[in-house]
């Protein structure tokens, strides 16, 4: 195994479960999201062996899978479902244990909660407190200024602490 | 600021969702597959962006991989993955075994053993891959372009023993052994595909122009062959083989054809026709 390969695999190492959560946050159907994180680092590998430049590992991963969800949205129109049964489909698949049962219910309950923010500014906050991604990584993904990224998370909390006081 | 925080806590539960580890090693498998089958091929001393903003990245602790390994049921896996052949499912957990034993090896006599056994390894796979598929054996190039990596990796090992002026002979002994043994494999194979292929063309009868492309391909072979190039020689022994096999069926299904016909009145099958579907043959095989 030469370095190329060694670092690229390494990065699927440090990478990869957080993408496939990325997506599946995204598309919430977990087959979907496997799919979609397999093309994802396969393209990914594809632009390497093309000799293709790629300035920064971690973002270039997000920006392909980014644009993979929105070519699987294209192709096929979204399912007309809501958040609530979205969160139920996010709960429904057999946990093995309680503790997994209720990760998956707060995990579910984060996701309602998001859902109150625009779609823009619902990923923006999932990949800075999610992903746990700098603005400027973040700005490079979404081709936004870093000032942008700053004021919809400023916006997206406000919007957030407002419902918090409702519920 | 405390509500913020509470946010933040909130929205970080989404953390929890579990992914799938079995889907993650197996992705990381089929990515070692694909590498393998599709590698990078850099010029000398060129060094991509990528490998500059990746050296950062810290690689996975060998234990941490085989914990992983074992913990998600892979052990059992790398384990039946021992008798894999290239283009099985479990190929790629044998070639991440290897490249695990390679990476925990330190010492460098060990190392150029180490890719030697792999070698004979890939050259058992391409003896065996000969047997399980006979003319058509899928795996053959992956096989034969790991048992090359093996070889160049310990030959490169050997110069740098040479060169610390360390004991290299024995080495280099079993490195010609296995090359040898590899050439003699895929000679008796290309002899074979050719023989077969030249007893194919006896079997036709016709004009010699209709069958032009075909003797090309025997003679392509053959010329492969003496000068030692036994894969190419043996592919076109196979790319003859092949349409001319296509061929021999057109010809029987047109036989066929007459034979059910009622003694050939109402058919127009001619011997025209029989050299047509000869020439079909040939459109298959341009196609």
């Amino acid at each position: 195994m030469n370095e190329v390969e060694k670092n690229f695999l390494s990065a699927f190492d440090k990478y990869s479960a957080a993408i496939l959560r990325h997506i599946y946050f995204k598309v919430s159907n977990i087959d979907i999201a496997e799919d979609l994180a397999q093309e994802t680092f396969f393209k990914t590998w594809q632009y390497v062996v093309a000799g293709k430049e790629i300035k920064n590992i971690k973002t270039f991963l997000y920006t392909v899978a980014g644009n993979l969800v929105i070519d699987h949205y294209r192709q096929k129109p979204r399912a007309a479902i809501s958040l609530d049964e979205a969160s139920q489909k996010d709960i429904s698949y057999e946990p093995k244990q309680e503790k997994e049962t209720e990760q998956k219910i707060s995990a579910a309950l984060a996701k309602k909660y998001l859902s109150y923010l625009e779609e823009e500014q619902r990923e923006i906050v999932y990949m800075r407190y999610v992903d746990e991604m700098s603005i400027k990584e973040i700005s490079e993904i979404i081709s936004k200024t870093p000032n942008n990224v700053r004021v919809s998370i400023h916006r997206a909390m406000k919007i957030l602490r407002e419902k918090m006081k409702n519920v | 600021m405390f509500e913020n925080f509470k946010i933040k806590r909130k929205i970080r539960k989404l953390k929890n969702v579990p992914v799938g580890g079995q889907f993650l090693l197996s992705l990381r498998n089929k990515l070692i597959a694909q590498m393998n089958s599709n590698p990078v091929i850099k010029k000398e001393g060129e060094r991509s962006n990528f490998i500059v903003l990746t050296d950062k990245l810290k690689l996975m602790p060998i234990p941490l991989i085989i914990a992983l390994i074992v913990a998600l049921g892979g052990g059992g896996a790398a384990v039946a993955s021992q008798n894999s052949l290239p283009g099985d499912t479990l190929y790629s957990v044998k070639v991440l075994t290897e490249d695990i034993r390679e990476a925990v090896t330190l010492n460098t006599k060990a190392k150029a053993n180490l890719e030697i056994k792999f070698a004979n390894e890939r050259l058992a796979e391409i003896k065996k891959t000969f047997e399980k598929n006979g003319a058509e054996p899928k795996g053959l190039d992956v096989a034969l372009s790991r048992f090359e990596k093996h070889i160049a990796k310990a030959n490169s090992i050997i110069e740098k023993r040479e060169q610390g002026g360390e004991e290299t002979e024995g080495l280099k002994e079993k490195i010609n052994e296995i090359k040898l043994q590899k050439d003699s494999e895929l000679k008796i194979e290309a002899e074979k595909a050719i023989n077969e292929a030249k007893e194919l063309r006896q079997g036709m009868v016709g004009e010699p122009d209709s069958f032009k492309q075909y003797d090309d391909f025997i003679a392509k072979a053959q010329e492969a062959f003496d000068q030692g190039h036994y894969v190419q020689a043996r592919q076109h022994a196979k790319q003859a083989k092949d349409a001319l096999g296509r061929v021999q069926r057109n010809i029987e299904r047109t036989k066929e054809e007459i034979k059910n016909s009622g003694n050939g009145k109402n058919s127009t099958t001619t011997p025209e026709k029989q050299k047509e579907n000869g020439n079909k043959g040939n459109n298959d095989q341009e196609e």
